[in-house]
């Protein structure tokens, strides 16, 4: 591991509300925390930054009851701490506020923030309305005295129900506060106000806890900033110290040989096959995106949450509907651009969300196999589906890409996560595709069928297909790709060569959005 | 994550305009019918709807509270027969007096709701084929009981009938008190609010400490027992059981309960005005089409036309909440 910046350099603190040692958390192969330790001070603002998947959202479930440690211990106001659930949190006052907003839309703002238990009077269990609203009123007080507390709050904006929920955690009494990417959707104005908001609820005394991927957020909001990867806590900065270069150099620098499988020498790029012109889609920020894809090429999008990744593919595909722009294939339009005209046009897309949407979980992986290729498998004027040729089919396809399986019948929704990710690749392949968009094709993978599905991406490219990989892991992109692009917002910001490939370049660009001189 | 463009101010507007809305159509229906044939205008046929629409109706505010956590209840209309043709049993075959006779049509009723209840609440099975495999056993029972002959109602028919207050039945008056019942517990208990906030989302009501479960169990009791009530007054009304009485009531009541502004998806809807005014617009088509001489081959045409509608206007309300 690389350097550590060690425990808070800086002046001493009091007591600290929160402290956290040796915390330790594994899902089945992952290590998601490593004994991980922590302190918050009473009326300390503590941001917690780490790229994708480096534990943040994993410590903050811990630290609110969602998730329960394997090892470790929480110790809050000094006393001992092990919240079973997030009720148990609440009560010793740990709030969560999350990025999704756990309102109830069709509750008002004074009920939502007496749910949990409302005053009642009279000898019917009424709920006291008076009192109710004086609830409301006193925790809305210092937070938006605008905000009615009789208003529905579906009919309120992002930034109002967020100030709901902070008012729900205050009522609560709650003295330490998790905000967990609170400016996801908010407008920049909103954006101000909860800034005010948090250290409005500093000055009185509580602590924050600010995860956010927005660096400039951070550093301006901050006391003092947490650093995490790969699980770990690897630097914990002060205020003036702290420096954009220096945290996004904790937050690489990952261990890297050994995960990958040999890139091609013998690689020979061969001449443009897809190609998107001006790609417009306001509901993901995306302005005038360009991109040309060429055979036997791996090109990765790496970008942070809400960069749009997923959302630019999807229009690629035609699952969503774009504004303007168009995208051709071996020179020819596809229009209209709709996932069936797509596939004609030899376009092949596999999900982020498999289970979902890339598989048919109750039924048999020769039926997965074979749903996208049914046509080409039909005989006849009706098409009946020729059952050995589509066993054959099958079992090729199942021992080309090795998946393991006791057989062709068995449901998909029985295999592991890296054998239903490789039974998805296997069903776009059988169509030889020109183009295979691949998004985050080894999520809820283990390490050891990630290997495998690289080497197939790796082999996918040799035989002519272009790849466009779109991954919130870096690395893999860095391990695999022949190019990668970095998205921030709906635009690209870079788009380097794999003899250009600098991690940090790549870090801040996605962080900051701008790239690195 | 996609935000929308309108105001905050607009869209509580919207809301409040599909609550007058429904006001309007009536109104409108008033008028249309009464131009067609001023006889239906008379104080007696106004009472006669009155009348009609009122067992139906507290049928409504039960089903309404399965709604509103995004449940569904069909076995209600067989729920009416099995309740209305138990009294009547007891009072044709075995000459029990009124109360006896109401209790045991509203414990029949608890039956088949807290079976229901216990399916659903406790056994995770769907709502919509749990209450439509209890539509047929409700049903069935009945026959059973009746060996598919009439029942008379009697005496106590005729005590019912003969009761008026302010000018208006029993039934009407049964109405007012369930609607105001139901109201207060929706809009003034927990146990309404923590309904309504289950119906928005199941896993937040869940993780907040709300009893989701007993609270999904206590519905389909409360939609039965209401079903029930609705059976007994209404065979009251007309004095006995046929063998295809209160046939196809569930769809009479379920589109009533969504023309009144309850969405079939939970969370959204209350028993006053709405339950009112949706059982009130149906029973005025129907009530308006036999003034105007319709085949009576019409009423279901029309009857599945309303439901058409009401289910559309649902949707269109519910993704327009969602954009």
């Amino acid at each position: 591991m690389m350097n550590t910046e060690g425990p808070a350099g800086g002046a001493q603190r009091g007591n600290p509300v929160l402290e956290v040692s040796g915390v330790d958390k594994r899902f089945g192969g992952v290590h998601a925390l490593n004994s991980v330790a922590l302190s918050l001070a009473k009326g300390e603002v503590l941001g917690v930054v780490g790229e994708n998947g480096a534990g943040k959202s994993t410590l903050m479930n811990v630290l609110s009851g969602v998730v329960l440690p394997d090892t470790g211990e929480m110790h809050l106001l000094g006393e001992k701490y092990s919240p079973r659930n997030p009720k148990d949190a609440e009560r010793r006052g740990i709030a969560l506020i999350h990025q999704e907003l756990s309102l109830f839309l069709n509750l008002t703002v004074e009920e939502n923030i007496c749910i949990d238990d409302f005053p009642k009077r009279g000898i019917f269990r009424a709920i006291d309305r008076k009192r109710v609203r004086e609830i409301a009123i006193e925790a809305l007080e210092e937070l938006d005295r605008e905000l009615n507390p009789r208003a529905q709050v579906e009919t309120l904006r992002m930034g109002h129900r967020q100030v709901v929920e902070i008012a729900k955690a205050i009522q609560k009494n709650a003295g330490v506060l998790i905000f967990d990417e609170p400016t996801t959707s908010l407008s920049s104005r909103e954006k101000q106000n909860l800034f005010r908001l948090i250290s409005d609820l500093r000055s009185r005394g509580k602590s924050i806890i600010y995860i956010s991927h927005i660096l400039e957020d951070v550093f301006s909001l901050c006391d003092r900033v947490v650093v995490m990867r790969d699980g770990e806590v690897v630097g914990d900065i002060d205020r003036e110290s702290v420096t954009p270069e220096s945290v996004i150099r904790l937050m690489v620098g990952k261990e890297f040989s050994g995960k990958f499988p040999d890139y091609p020498t013998d690689k020979e790029i061969g001449e443009p096959v897809l190609a998107v012109n001006g790609l417009c889609v306001p509901e993901a920020k995306i302005e005038n995106l360009q991109l040309t894809l060429r055979r036997k090429e791996v090109v990765g999008v790496f970008g942070m949450v809400g960069a749009g990744r997923s959302e630019f593919a999807r229009a690629i595909f035609g699952v969503d509907d774009i504004a303007s722009g168009e995208v051709l294939c071996n020179g020819e339009p596809v229009t209209p651009l709709r996932p069936d005209i797509a596939i004609n046009h030899g376009i092949a897309f596999l999900t982020e969300n498999r289970r979902n949407e890339g598989l048919f979980m109750p039924l048999t992986l020769q039926y997965n196999l074979t749903s996208v290729c049914l046509e080409r498998l039909g005989e006849g004027p009706l098409s009946v589906i020729n059952e050995s040729n589509s066993r054959g089919w099958a079992t090729r396809m199942v021992e080309q890409i090795s998946i393991k399986t006791p057989g062709l019948g068995k449901n998909v929704a029985l295999l592991s996560g890296g054998n239903q990710q490789k039974a998805v690749l296997g069903k776009w392949l059988m169509q030889n595709p020109a183009v295979l968009i691949l998004d985050e094709p080894t999520k809820g993978v283990d390490v050891g069928a990630k290997l495998e599905i690289y080497s197939l991406i790796h082999r996918i490219a040799q035989e002519g297909t272009a790849v466009l990989m779109i991954s919130s892991e870096y690395e893999e992109l860095l391990g695999v790709c022949d190019r990668i692009i970095v998205m921030h917002y709906g635009r690209v910001v870079i788009d380097l060569n794999r003899e250009d490939f600098d991690e940090e370049a790549i870090m801040m660009a996605a962080v900051e959005g701008k790239a690195a001189k | 994550m996609i935000r929308r463009a309108k105001s905050e101010a607009w869209r509580a507007r919207e809301q409040a305009l599909y609550q007058v809305g429904i006001f309007v159509i009536l109104a409108l229906l008033i008028v249309f019918f009464g131009i067609m044939n001023p006889r239906f205008l008379t104080l007696r046929n106004l009472v006669n709807v009155l009348q009609q629409s009122a067992p139906l109706g507290i049928a409504v505010i039960g089903i309404t509270f399965v709604m509103l956590t995004a449940g569904i209840d069909i076995s209600v209309g067989s729920v009416m027969f099995l309740s209305g043709t138990a009294a009547a049993y007891m009072f044709d075959r075995l000459g029990v007096t009124l109360p006896v006779g109401f209790i045991v049509a509203v414990s029949v009723s608890v039956l088949i709701g807290v079976s229901n209840g216990i399916l659903i609440a406790r056994f995770k099975l769907v709502p919509f084929i749990t209450t439509i495999a209890m539509l047929s056993v409700a049903r069935g029972l009945a026959l059973f009981i009746s060996r598919s002959r009439g029942l008379y109602f009697g005496e106590a028919s005729a005590i019912i009938a003969r009761f008026r207050f302010l000018g208006l039945p029993f039934s009407v008056w049964m109405f007012l008190v369930f609607a105001v019942i139901g109201q207060y517990v929706l809009k003034r208990t927990q146990y309404g609010r923590h309904l309504y906030a289950l119906g928005n989302d199941y896993h937040g009501a869940e993780t907040t400490g709300i009893r989701v479960r007993s609270i999904v169990f206590s519905v389909y009791v409360i939609s039965s027992v209401a079903a029930g009530i609705a059976g007994f007054l209404s065979a009251a009304q007309v004095s006995a059981v046929s063998s295809n009485f209160a046939f196809g009531n569930e769809f009479v009541i379920i589109p009533a309960a969504v023309i009144g502004g309850t969405s079939l998806f939970g969370g959204k809807g209350q028993v006053l005005p709405n339950a009112a005014i949706g059982i009130g617009i149906i029973v005025i088509i129907f009530n308006g089409l036999t003034f105007m001489d319709a085949s009576p081959f019409v009423y279901t045409i029309v009857r599945g036309a309303v439901i058409f509608l009401a289910v559309m206007v649902d949707s269109l309300r519910n993704t327009a909440i969602a954009r």
